[in-house]
């Protein structure tokens, strides 16, 4: 194959590999669509134009990315090392799931959002209300919507709550030019407690194409947890005009609400959304690794360089004699659990198959081997899977390269190895 | 689903219905075209879905004058020129580039995939939409041509600088990476 072919052969599936790796919440974006389409049908009249840039400060539901969860290509799903049943075998349950803590706090119930939400709203008359909580939806967002009237006319307010882990989440920013942005007021604070609040005036529009005006407030606290209120002077939801010259509470109030004290609860109930690294983790320093990886290169070979290593897969650059290539080595630990039961299922189901052929070694260990691919020994390069009694899952891939690193035994002998050892 | 009456609630089902199957590829691809910027990813979606809605109702309110043929592959068309048409809009506020999201996710995916955003994230909005195109959404020249209103040979031309721009950026990791 020509390099240019290649090129773009790698990237038809680096493509589809990321692609593939996006999830969200799909229900809340069709139902995100129909309210905005609806929106628009009833404006039609005019070329609505209407830029996205407002809705960057709309709640974001808890996108995540799951490696090759959906098996996109043959090699999607055999990389991937959310694979393996925690086997019956050795997977102990005394290992602590740092995730599922925060699925530990009793679920909280939409009514008991809402009652949170409109205790901490000033005297006025409450209409349309609706509140989501953590039994629902996987319990990875809490939030209510409510119709607020304090006798000077109608405000729709949305209030929503997420935890997104450490890392994990793009902080909340204003943009460097408001009027561009069409935002009246942006700020942010970093709060005594460590939270960071913004608080922005702008409009449902940014075209300013009807004059209805979107406050917000946004905190995320060092927990991760993120409390979101919007409001609108309009009712809103049947297109009504604007019932108000600006939205019913003013910032300081908006910021009372978001920083309240009672949304503890809530926020401990919300479970985190994303992956969390840690259950994944075999516990080795990137320095452990590489050692161990040395001990068992065959004779003559060393370990020339390392990419991502501090990572649960790491590329190491090894070298001998005249030959030299890379080798992918992935040490990670399946016996924790997922706090998220579909994404556990997945895992299962996958690791399930990877090790559908396996052989048992006397000790318990499973162990699946597949060859390259003839036809495309790149797309699917020769492998070696290992899952141990104790949850410690290692995987050898050769690298790219003209000619491959190491043979199926060579692979084999790294990867079963007793020096890998789980360090949790 | 609601059950089918007539007036809005009824198109409203018939709308979602028509929708919901495709939102996940939808949302897949706006990720692609926003290298990896979820909360654009989420609304380009769903400012995607709000044109459709307003397509699809006209045409239903029209006697099919307006009939859209293929909605599935019609909605991707109209949010890459949603797309398109914001980052002409906002180019000057753009997201300066190595301030993608912290990996989300298994980190050797993250590599590949925080690799290709992060260069793709370099690469301007129009050569982006060719690749995400042809590449991930797997159209045809012809296909690409007539969602981005140019002519088969403007997006032949514009797939090779794209391409070549592209490999300049990632030099041999993605070979690399892809490789595993």
């Amino acid at each position: 194959m020509s390099e240019p072919d290649k090129f773009e052969d790698d990237l038809l599936y680096a493509m589809t590999r990321t692609g593939e790796g996006f999830r969200t919440e799909q229900g809340e974006l069709v139902a995100g669509g129909l309210v905005r389409g609806r929106r628009r049908w009833r404006r039609r009249s005019a070329a609505a134009v209407v830029s996205g840039a407002a809705a960057l400060a709309l709640v974001g539901t808890g996108a995540f990315y799951l490696s090759g969860s959906t098996g996109a290509s043959p090699v999607a799903s055999a990389t991937i090392g959310a694979a393996a049943a925690p086997t019956a075998t050795g997977t102990t349950g005394t290992a602590t799931p740092t995730a599922a803590q925060s699925s530990a706090a009793a679920p909280i119930s939409g009514g008991e959002v809402l009652a949170t939400f409109q205790a901490l709203l000033p005297k006025g008359q409450v209409t349309d209300a609706k509140g989501t909580g953590t039994d629902k939806d996987g319990g990875r967002t809490a939030y209510a919507n409510l119709v607020f009237d304090d006798g000077q006319g109608k405000s729709l307010m949305g209030l929503s709550i997420q935890k997104h882990r450490k890392g994990q989440s793009q902080p909340r920013t204003c943009p460097a030019d408001l009027k561009l942005a069409s935002l009246d007021s942006c700020a942010t604070t970093t709060l005594p407690d460590g939270s960071q609040l913004v608080l922005s005036q702008g409009y449902e529009y940014p075209n300013h194409r009807a004059t209805t005006k979107e406050w917000f407030a946004s905190l995320i606290r060092p927990d991760g947890g993120e409390i979101f209120l919007s409001e609108w002077n309009s009712a809103q939801e049947k297109g009504a005009p604007d019932s108000r010259p600006d939205p019913a509470l003013t910032l300081d109030q908006l910021k009372a609400i978001v920083t309240d004290k009672s949304w503890d609860r809530v926020v401990a109930a919300v479970k985190y959304d994303g992956v969390d690294p840690a259950v994944e983790d075999p516990g080795l320093t990137p320095e452990e690794k590489q050692a161990t990886l040395a001990k068992l290169l065959p004779a003559g070979f060393q370990v020339a360089s390392a990419r991502n290593a501090n990572g649960n897969v790491t590329t190491y650059q090894v070298t001998g004699g005249q030959t030299s290539g890379g080798l992918i080595v992935r040490v990670d630990y399946w016996g924790r659990p997922y706090d998220d039961k579909d994404l556990q299922q997945r895992a299962e189901k996958d690791r399930q198959a990877m090790f559908k052929d396996a052989t048992t070694l006397p000790d318990g260990t499973k162990v699946a081997v597949a060859a390259a691919d003839q036809v495309n020994p790149k797309a699917s390069p020769a492998r070696v899977e290992v899952l141990r009694p104790d949850g410690l899952h290692v995987q050898v891939v050769n690298g790219p390269g003209d000619k491959p690193l190491f043979t199926l035994d060579q692979l084999k002998a790294i990867a079963t190895s007793p020096e890998w050892k789980l360090k949790k | 689903m609601r059950r089918i009456g007539c007036g809005r609630e009824a198109k409203d089902a018939e709308f979602l219905e028509l929708v919901s199957s495709r939102t996940g590829h939808l949302y897949r691809s706006a990720c692609l075209l926003t290298s990896g910027d979820t909360h654009h990813a989420e609304d380009l979606v769903q400012e995607a879905l709000s044109r459709m809605y307003v397509l699809w109702r006209r045409s239903a309110w029209t006697g099919g004058r307006h009939r859209i043929d293929n909605p599935a592959a019609y909605v991707h068309t109209v949010m890459v020129r949603t797309f398109l048409a914001q980052q002409r809009r906002r180019s000057s506020t753009e997201r300066p580039t190595g301030d993608l999201p912290e990996p989300e996710g298994r980190e050797s995916d993250s590599t590949l995939r925080l690799t290709l955003l992060d260069a793709l994230g370099r690469m301007p909005a129009k050569d982006r939409a060719v690749l995400v195109l042809r590449y991930w959404e797997d159209r045809s020249v012809e296909e690409t041509a007539e969602v981005l209103r140019a002519s088969s040979g403007a997006v032949r031309t514009r797939t090779t600088r794209a391409l070549a721009r592209l490999r300049t950026l990632l030099g041999d990791s993605l070979a690399e990476l892809v490789a595993r």
